[in-house]
């Protein structure tokens, strides 16, 4: 705490403030002094002016009487009235009393001396001059106060009015003057005024600057002495009499001086003990110095075998270590040659020798010195250098040659290291040393080598894990994936990892869950098998991508009875979860679709068991059970094709068969069925397939099989044959349901239609149609479907058709090309048909089959035909008879000539009435048909209107 | 006389269903597939329906699915099926049916239960 001057006699502040206040008293008082005084001249004179006024104005009244006295007084001379009288005697006594007020105002000297005059002039006149003039008139002597009138009047009245007009002038120059010394005196007053201001004025200044240079004066001393003191001057500090701020100022400032130069004089006590002690240092670094140069030398020692241990200990490449050692002893052991050699020769270093004198002290020593270093380690060997090799000099010269091997733990030589010196022996502590770097270099190879032993078996481990198929991880007991094979990258886990990089569990537990649906919940198994709780292998199903089953074991991994981790193994099952969920389906199906013809075996049998029945009824219940066992039978022998063709088994015949054949066959049975018309339309000139003619006919039954279900309401189910390049197209086509775009890619899948498709309703094995993909992809033909819903579906397929054949008489008659004329049969009996067709194609025509005359027509109206054969007896609505009445009427059609071939009898009339060019009545050869159409080519037809051009087709 | 619907697709089963019951003294209607079956069961008011499960066009589980409430509560229900699973079961029972008879059946079994019922 600074304790403050208790004593504070004097403040610059309070004294400014004093003298100030004095300044303005002074000031104010002279001001107040002078406008009094200003005062009192003022009202003096303003007393004198208005007392002047006042007598110059009753002098006025008296000169005013004196007159009227005057006046009246020669009016009662002259008339001698009474009234002149009176107011002679009022004037009189007006002067009197004038006079008495006058005298009773102050007077100065000459109106003192004026009213003397004119008290006597009153007096006189009154006491006198009055009564002698009443007397005188009373009395009538005229004359004499004509004279005395005359002489008073005159003599005492004019003097006393020129003086009064004298004085009046007088007053009025006195008036004149009065003003004139009023503004004099202002002037001065005003003078004065300015004249004492400015002495204030320089008054003021001149006490300011003698206080200002009080302050400022020892201040500049202050600013000096401390200029000087922070210079380091010693100066006596300038003494203060007053005890005010700046003494105060400077009384600090010098304690404060004091106490620096106290604290100087301190750190120069220290600075000297500092410089004392730094010279002592000194002394001790010098010392120190000496002392490091001497461990540097041994800290190079260090270093030099340091980097040896580290060349030796940081590699794992035998060529780097062999070399580095190498060059390691050139370094240290001055050497004229030496070389470094693995004991099996696949690694060496050298100085200053070529590659074959290399190889051939290495083949040289291995053959010859390895056992002596096997049991020596280290041998040394000087020899004298023959004369022709000394080169100048005479002297006798020696080589000195070492040999040393570097062991194994084994005691096995691993590398041998050879040196020659010229003139100057190997000393012992040079060998001991070599011995001793030798020994390193025999651990740091052993450690190689056991390190190249190691990376082969992980290395071979890793190509087993990689090259396996299923994927594989192992996870240590925190979660963390140690090691992954590609199997399991290419599946789950980020391309962006490596095999050397650790996984924690959040990062590949997440990519397990994105790629797996929630339902897997494959996060809690993980869990699970990671417990340590856990010691058993767990399994676990999961699926992956589109449709790809996946079924993981996690096995728990120990060592010495500690667990390690866990391994997982993925394998992929999806062909096998395919082929178990065909296998459940195939159990499924062939469950339902034995169980509805057992009913019926079942229930009728029991019904007739129990009860007393008809034999009619008897009959028809056993026929009907006879009828399901063989539908049963089917079935069976269904399954046992797919299976059968599904394991390869099925066999086949395969000969040249007629597709045509088959297909008329196969539509003959499906004839019976109601509401169904079957059109078979042939288009095909070249029908024979090298096939299996039961099972192409099984196709076609399988299909037309399908159609029929497709097409609950009936309708047309059209069969047609078309060449297509070297195949036959058969396509079946209805105007069922239709199937929709999505169910078409799986209907040649087996067992697809269980449960859940639409065509699940329509009953059937569903095996039809995978059945007839097996036989025509055994046939090398192509099976396709096209569909709509709600218009109809039609399935294609094609069979290659047979282009060398060997014996062309039994089959189609295909040497015959040239006549390829289109010929047209109209017939419903497929029998018949395939006859006439058989015979037609055989003799080069091609032939359009139709069974619907509607059909037969329309295709007639743009086909270019030769002939059409029409049969009468057509089970549709529109008979023979009228299909040609159609042909006929029509003017596309008219002129194609007409064969009817038919058992009914010949009808000349109607042959003639439709122009109908021959009849043929069955049974008839077939032959006799080409005659005719060739007959029809021979001679063009003459009974139609138009020729018919041969050229469009 | 009391109504009964014999549905099924296979001909054969419904001759024997019929020669089955035809001397209990009911009305016997036949009806081919699902969707006929339905349209008589909107029309008719049967006692007791005899009905596969497996038909074309739609399903026995169907034809109960769309048949309303009131009308399936009076009619007893005895559904035909290969299907012996316990989760097809329940799907039936939960569409309305009242009795199983599994494939292949006994007709001895269907007379019981239609005696029950009557």
């Amino acid at each position: 705490m600074n304790q403050r001057p208790k004593l504070r006699k004097k403040s610059l502040k309070k004294t400014y403030i004093l003298f100030g206040l004095i300044i303005f008293s002074i000031v104010l008082i002279c001001t107040i002094a002078l406008h009094l005084y200003m005062k009192s001249v003022q009202t003096e004179m303003h007393d004198e002016r208005s007392t002047m006024e006042r007598n110059f104005s009753k002098i006025d009244e008296l000169e005013e009487s004196l007159q009227e006295i005057v006046l009246r007084g020669r009016g009662y001379v002259a008339f001698k009235s009474e009234t002149e009288l009176s107011m002679l005697e009022n004037g009189l006594d007006t002067l009197s009393s004038q006079i008495t007020e006058f005298q009773s105002g102050s007077l100065n000297k000459k109106e003192k001396d004026l009213i003397r005059d004119i008290e006597g002039f009153y007096k006189r006149y009154r006491y006198n001059s009055f009564p002698s003039i009443q007397k005188l008139v009373k009395a009538g002597k005229y004359e004499e106060l004509q004279r005395d009138f005359q002489q008073d009047g005159m003599n005492f009245a004019n003097p006393l009015l020129n003086d009064v007009k004298d004085y009046k002038n007088t007053y009025q120059e006195q008036m004149r003057t009065l003003s004139q010394s009023l503004l004099e005196r202002s002037i001065d007053y005003a003078l004065f005024l300015n004249v004492s201001y400015g002495i204030m004025i320089l008054l003021l200044f001149g006490i300011s600057s003698v206080l200002i240079s009080r302050i400022l004066r020892p201040i500049e001393e202050l600013e000096i002495v401390t200029h000087s003191i922070a210079n380091g001057d010693s100066t006596k500090l300038p003494e203060r009499k007053f005890n005010d701020e700046i003494g105060r100022l400077i009384g600090s400032f010098k304690k404060m001086t004091y106490i620096l130069q106290a604290k100087e004089e301190d750190l120069m006590a220290h600075n000297q003990e500092l410089m004392a002690q730094q010279s002592e240092l000194e002394d001790q670094q010098n010392q120190l110095s000496y002392t490091l140069a001497e461990v540097e030398t041994a800290n190079k020692m260090l270093e030099e075998l340091n980097e040896l241990n580290h060349r030796l200990t940081h590699s794992l490449d035998k060529q780097e270590v062999v070399t580095s050692f190498h060059g390691f002893l050139k370094d240290t052991l001055p050497l004229d040659y030496s070389v470094l050699w693995m004991a099996d020769q696949s690694v060496y270093a050298s100085q200053n020798l070529m590659k074959d004198s290399v190889k051939r002290i290495m083949n040289t020593v291995n053959e010859l010195s390895f056992e002596r270093l096997q049991f020596e380690n280290t041998y040394t060997i000087s020899r004298e250098i023959k004369p022709e090799q000394r080169g100048i000099t005479d002297e006798l010269f020696f080589a000195h040659d070492l040999y040393s091997a570097v062991l194994n733990s084994k005691n096995e030589i691993i590398a041998i290291y050879a040196a020659t010196r010229i003139g100057k022996d190997f000393t012992k502590e040079e060998i001991d040393s070599l011995n001793g770097y030798m020994q390193r270099l025999g651990l740091s190879l052993g450690r190689i080598e056991i390190y190249e032993e190691v990376e082969f078996a992980r290395q071979l481990n890793r190509d087993i894990v990689q090259n396996i198929n299923e994927g594989i991880q192992f996870v240590d007991t925190e979660g963390t994936i140690l090691e992954f094979n590609n199997v399991l990258q290419d599946d789950i886990l980020s391309s962006d990892w490596k095999h050397d990089q650790i996984i924690n569990y959040e990062d590949w537990i997440e990519l397990f869950e994105k790629k797996t649906s929630s339902e897997c919940k494959l996060r809690a198994f993980f869990e699970q098998a990671l417990k340590p709780s856990v010691t058993e292998a767990l399994t676990k199903q999961y699926q992956i991508g589109e449709g790809r089953f996946i079924n993981m074991y996690a096995t728990p991994v120990y060592r010495n009875e500690n667990r390690m981790g866990t391994i997982f193994v993925h394998r992929d099952i999806t062909k096998e979860h395919e082929v178990d969920q065909m296998k459940s389906e195939l159990v499924s199906t062939v469950s339902h679709e034995l169980r509805t013809p057992l009913s019926s075996i079942l229930g009728f049998t029991e019904l007739l068991l129990m009860r007393e029945l008809k034999e009619e009824r008897r009959k028809k219940y056993l026929q009907t059970i006879h009828k399901e066992a063989n539908r049963l039978t089917n079935l069976i022998n269904d399954f046992l094709d797919v299976q059968r063709m599904e394991s390869g088994r099925q066999s086949y015949s395969m000969k040249n068969t007629r597709v045509d054949k088959i297909a008329m066959e196969s539509i003959d049975h499906f004839k019976h069925k109601k509401d169904y018309n079957f059109n078979l339309i042939d288009e095909a000139r070249y029908v024979v397939v090298r096939g299996d003619e039961d099972r192409l006919q099984q196709v076609f039954t399988n299909l037309l099989g399908n159609a029929v279900k497709f097409s609950p309401d009936g309708g047309n189910i059209e069969v047609k044959l078309k060449n297509v390049s070297s195949n036959l197209l058969v396509t079946i086509k209805d105007s069922g349901l239709g199937i929709s775009s999505e169910d078409i890619q799986t209907l040649f899948k087996k067992f697809r239609r269980v449960d859940n498709s639409e065509r699940r309703k329509i009953g059937g094995t569903g095996l039809g149609l995978s059945i007839s993909k097996e036989i025509i992809e055994y046939h090398q033909g192509e099976v396709w479907i096209e569909s709509k819903e709600g218009v109809g579906t039609t399935v294609n397929f094609t069979l290659p058709l047979i282009e060398n054949i060997d014996e062309p008489n039994k089959l189609n008659n295909l040497t015959e090309p040239d006549i390829e004329e289109n010929v047209m049969i109209v017939e419903d009996d497929a029998s018949m048909a395939l006859l006439l067709s058989e015979e037609l194609k055989g003799k080069g025509f091609t032939v359009f089959q139709y069974t619907l005359p509607e059909k037969a027509f329309l295709e007639a109206t743009h086909l270019g035909l030769v002939g059409i054969v029409v049969d009468l007896m057509l089970s549709e609505e529109i008979s023979g008879w009228e299909l040609i009445r159609m042909l006929k009427e029509d003017v596309r059609t008219k002129n194609i000539p007409i064969v009817i071939s038919s058992a009914l009898d010949k009808e000349k009339e109607r042959m003639k009435l439709y122009k109908v060019d021959e009849y043929l009545t069955k049974p008839y050869h077939p032959a006799e048909l080409t005659k005719v159409l060739n007959s029809f080519l021979a001679s063009p037809p003459l009974k139609g209107d138009v020729f018919f051009p041969k050229e469009i087709k | 006389m009391k109504k009964i619907l014999i549905a099924d697709d296979e001909e054969i089963l419904r001759m024997l269903i019929f020669d089955t019951i035809e001397d209990l003294g009911f009305e016997i209607h036949e009806a081919e597939n699902g969707k006929q079956a339905f349209e008589k069961l909107m029309e008719t008011d049967y006692d007791l329906l005899i009905l596969d499960y497996m038909m074309p066009f739609m399903t026995g589980i169907d034809v109960l699915e769309k048949l309303p409430k009131e009308r399936k509560d009076k009619i007893e229900i005895v559904m035909l099926t290969a299907k012996t699973q316990e989760a097809d079961r329940e799907r039936m029972i939960k569409a309305g049916a009242d009795f199983f008879m599994p494939k292949p059946f006994s007709p001895m079994d269907l007379i019981s239960i239609i005696e029950r019922i009557k």
